[in-house]
């Protein structure tokens, strides 16, 4: 395994605990969306795996080393890479910069420039938009920006918390295919969306999170096509509209 | 019943009810010299649930922040019923029955669930706010919609510390203790998980069936061709399209811009 969290307690400030000894794990070169309800602890667990939030208990082991409570900077060299929720782009700094933050503490230079090479290779808009102030790009192609970033220490575990949130459909669609180029080339995917259909579409595996701790998990399309996930958890979703002729599009991107 | 004009000196939109309609007329806003708005003219009718739909940075929440007195646009008009909206305030706005969420939630995070209920509908000062303290009809009124948005519980911990999803549905149970004439919402299916947006779809069916109009910023195509009439279309600041989701998808324009293939 990649990424194991055994038993993981987690929760903010003096707040009650989120994650209820949740278990999960992710193997090298896989793709796991999670979805649940809002509040279920999905974003508090990637924060607990990239070292912002310090588990109360369990452990989480990267790659069979107990990392619980190690700092988030020096996580990110080990090769976990958190995308968070919203807009995380610096706006006034060009979009170039913005790429270059995500070497920021690198020391090996050779490193850094073989991330930087690949960032730009699977994100062309970071060059071609090189010199624009990142506030000004589109919230598809910030996000795009955003994913170039984390993606310059060239991580094994490549962690994203909604990503399409707030993104017209056909950004959506592109944020999607990226994930699943850069799942491709090797790096392990942990997605939280609550588009659950895209998000189970696009991925290997799903988990489902309901109360701080994962309640099924199971092959995506098996998730997609169970008849008490989809009453629970699916919907009728507003996303299926039935009279599109591509309808399975619809269902996911938009 | 919506008319969309692209052009400067189009048809007018005709007006049914002018006692309740949101009419928008040649609505302009830029920001240093980026057009946002350039001669945006549509309406939502009384008693509609329209969508407003396209690209980012097309100029939707532009429009919503001129209708609400967030922005002043440079020209143009708005006007809802009677009133003339371009030149007031955003709580004058409140005043005349328009309530509206934002994309990014606006909540006090300082403050409990349960408080920032209460704060769109007591027009006192803030210091004052609080000391009436929160019972009778309001309160009861407040926990049935905390109750349906699945947050009840959390009525007393501070509103910062809601996960994201569950500060958008506070702000949305909040800006119906107003009880609005006009709802606007900037996506609001965004962050919600599928049963959620369900549960809203209903939500905002019944509301409308009691004389609830909607305004409705989304990318959920699903949610809006389901619930929507009319869906109308801007990009790079003008309407584009407008009429019945059937009509908005099969329109090349439309595709164009923004559904793509």
């Amino acid at each position: 395994m990649l990424i194991q969290c055994e038993r993981l307690v987690a929760g903010y400030g003096s707040g009650g605990d989120i994650l209820r000894g949740l278990d999960l794990g992710v193997g090298p070169g896989d793709f796991v969306c999670l979805i649940g309800p809002n509040g279920a602890g999905k974003s508090t667990l990637l924060r607990a795996i990239s070292g912002l939030l310090k588990p109360r208990r369990g452990r989480i082991l990267f790659r069979g080393r107990d990392i619980s409570g190690r700092r988030p900077d020096l996580l990110f060299r080990d090769g976990i890479a958190h995308v968070p929720q919203g807009r995380s782009t610096f706006p006034q700094m060009t979009v170039w910069e913005n790429v270059l933050m995500g070497a920021y503490g690198l020391r090996d230079q050779q490193l850094v420039r073989r991330g930087l090479h690949q960032a730009a290779e699977l994100f062309p808009i970071v060059v071609d938009q090189r010199h624009k102030a990142a506030g000004l790009l589109s919230g598809g192609e910030q996000k795009q920006v955003e994913i170039a970033r984390a993606m310059v220490t060239q991580p094994t575990l490549l962690m994203l918390d909604e990503p399409t949130l707030g993104l017209e459909p056909r950004a959506a669609r592109l944020v999607v295919e990226k994930m699943q180029v850069l799942n491709e080339l090797g790096t392990a995917v942990l997605l939280v969306e609550q588009n659950a259909r895209m998000g189970l579409s696009a991925a290997k595996r799903g988990c489902i999170l309901e109360l701080g701790t994962i309640k099924l998990e199971g092959r995506g399309d098996e998730l997609l096509n169970d008849p008490q996930v989809k009453q629970l958890y699916l919907g009728r979703a507003a996303g299926a509209d039935e009279t599109t002729p591509n309808a399975a599009e619809a269902r996911g991107a938009m | 019943m919506i008319a969309a004009s692209n052009q400067p000196g189009g048809p007018a939109p005709p007006i049914a009810e002018p006692s309740a309609n949101l009419v928008i007329r040649s609505l302009e806003k830029s920001f240093g010299g980026i057009t946002a708005l350039s001669d945006c003219s549509f309406e939502v009718r009384a008693g509609s649930i329209t969508a407003l739909i396209g690209p980012n940075g097309s100029g939707k929440t532009t429009l919503f922040n001129c209708v609400t007195g967030f922005y002043r646009p440079e020209r143009g008009e708005v006007r809802f019923g009677g009133a003339l909206l371009a030149r007031l305030r955003p709580n004058e706005v409140v005043h005349l029955g328009i309530a509206r969420t934002f994309q990014i939630t606006r909540i006090f995070k300082n403050m409990t669930v349960l408080e920032n209920m209460i704060v769109p509908i007591r027009q006192i000062g803030l210091r004052t706010l609080f000391t009436a303290g929160i019972k009778g009809p309001e309160r009861e009124r407040a926990e049935g919609l905390l109750e349906f948005f699945g947050i009840a519980f959390l009525r007393n911990e501070p509103a910062g510390s809601l996960s994201f999803g569950q500060q958008k549905l506070l702000e949305l149970a909040a800006a119906l203790m107003a009880e609005p004439k006009l709802l606007m919402l900037d996506e609001p299916a965004g962050g919600l998980n599928p049963v959620m947006i369900d549960r809203l779809t209903a939500y905002i069916r019944e509301l409308n069936a009691g004389g609830m109009t909607f305004l409705i910023i989304e990318h959920n195509m699903g949610f809006v061709m389901e619930l929507c009439e009319p869906v109308i279309v801007i990009h790079r600041g003008r309407v584009i399209a407008g009429g019945s989701p059937a009509e908005v998808r099969a329109n090349p324009a439309v595709l164009d811009a923004y559904l793509g293939d």
